[in-house]
């Protein structure tokens, strides 16, 4: 009986980390992915300054939710985005729309593929 | 390298107490599906260890789940014998009373000779001594001696001949 409330115990404990895992990831990257179709709608209307300043914002939240991402996920992913994000704002900065908005295409793409990467559909599992 | 020493050590330790937790076998006693836990939890926990771009949780988790399962098909394997037929098969008599039950032998896929290397294993030079040999379903060989007294384990050797008529019998019908 002891090592069935073991077996429930680790049980539990592996359905409430992928649950939270599952969770965070999806609303981190989704509030990411806002962020930047935000930032690409103020550099397309010319608005540098809001576009460098939300590019900013994303860079020091990414910051700060990379090491929890970092614990969940493969670390190359994580910093690639980390890196684009980084280069961002310095693109705003210097006026380069059309290298602003690659990067930030490609590090959406790249959001969105850690997200739907940890949702349990037949592709991935498969 | 720092890192993958760090790491080693904590997937050393947790491998451990999984292990620990699942229960005590030698290698040779396992069942089959503590076996296949051992050989994907060894692979499981070796590629965080390798790999430091792969985070550590990816090994603990699936460990923990695998020890999970297995703890709880061993307790369903306690209470359903049907169960534990279907997972780990059952004892299969392949010597009766001095004979090699050919058949049987051909069933299970073992030779005469892999037969003959169990029996010396088990210090047991002439046939004629074995009045029931019994492959365990962890592949081991069982041997119960013709000198060997009337006792419960024979009463149990024959309620395994009985299950094991009743068996051919239904699998003659179908």
């Amino acid at each position: 009986m002891k090592r069935g409330i073991i077996a429930a115990v680790f049980l539990l404990l592996c359905i409430g980390i992928t649950a939270y895992e599952y969770i965070y990831i999806t609303v981190n990257t989704d509030s990411f992915v806002t962020m930047l179709t935000t930032a690409e709608n103020e550099i397309e209307h010319n608005e540098i300054l809001s576009a460098e300043e939300i590019s900013k914002r994303a860079e020091h939240r990414f910051e700060d939710a990379e090491r929890m991402l970092n614990l969940f996920l493969i670390h190359s992913e994580v910093d690639f985005i980390a890196q684009n994000l980084s280069k961002l704002s310095r693109y705003a900065h210097a006026g380069s729309t059309a290298e602003f908005l690659a990067t930030s295409s490609a590090t959406k793409k790249a959001l969105l593929s850690l997200s739907r990467s940890e949702a349990p559909i037949i592709e991935n599992i498969l | 390298m720092l890192t993958i020493i760090i790491r080693t050590l904590l997937i050393y330790i947790f491998v451990i107490i999984a292990v620990r937790i699942m229960g005590k076998r030698q290698v040779a006693d396992m069942q089959t599906t503590e076996l296949v836990t051992t050989l994907i939890i060894s692979e499981v926990a070796s590629l965080p260890m390798q790999n430091t771009n792969q985070p550590l949780l990816s090994g603990f988790v699936p460990i923990l789940l695998l020890v999970a399962i297995e703890i709880i098909i061993s307790i369903i394997m306690m209470k359903s014998r049907r169960f534990r037929t279907a997972v780990i098969g059952h004892p299969i008599i392949v010597i009766r009373d001095g004979v090699i039950l050919k058949e049987q032998l051909k069933r299970l896929r073992i030779s005469f000779e892999d037969l003959y290397s169990l029996l010396r294993q088990q210090e047991v030079f002439d046939l004629k001594e074995v009045r029931y040999g019994i492959i365990e379903p962890n592949g081991s060989l069982s041997i119960l001696s013709r000198s060997h007294p009337d006792s419960a384990l024979l009463k149990s050797s024959r309620d395994i001949e009985d299950e094991l008529n009743k068996i051919e019998e239904k699998e003659e019908t179908e």
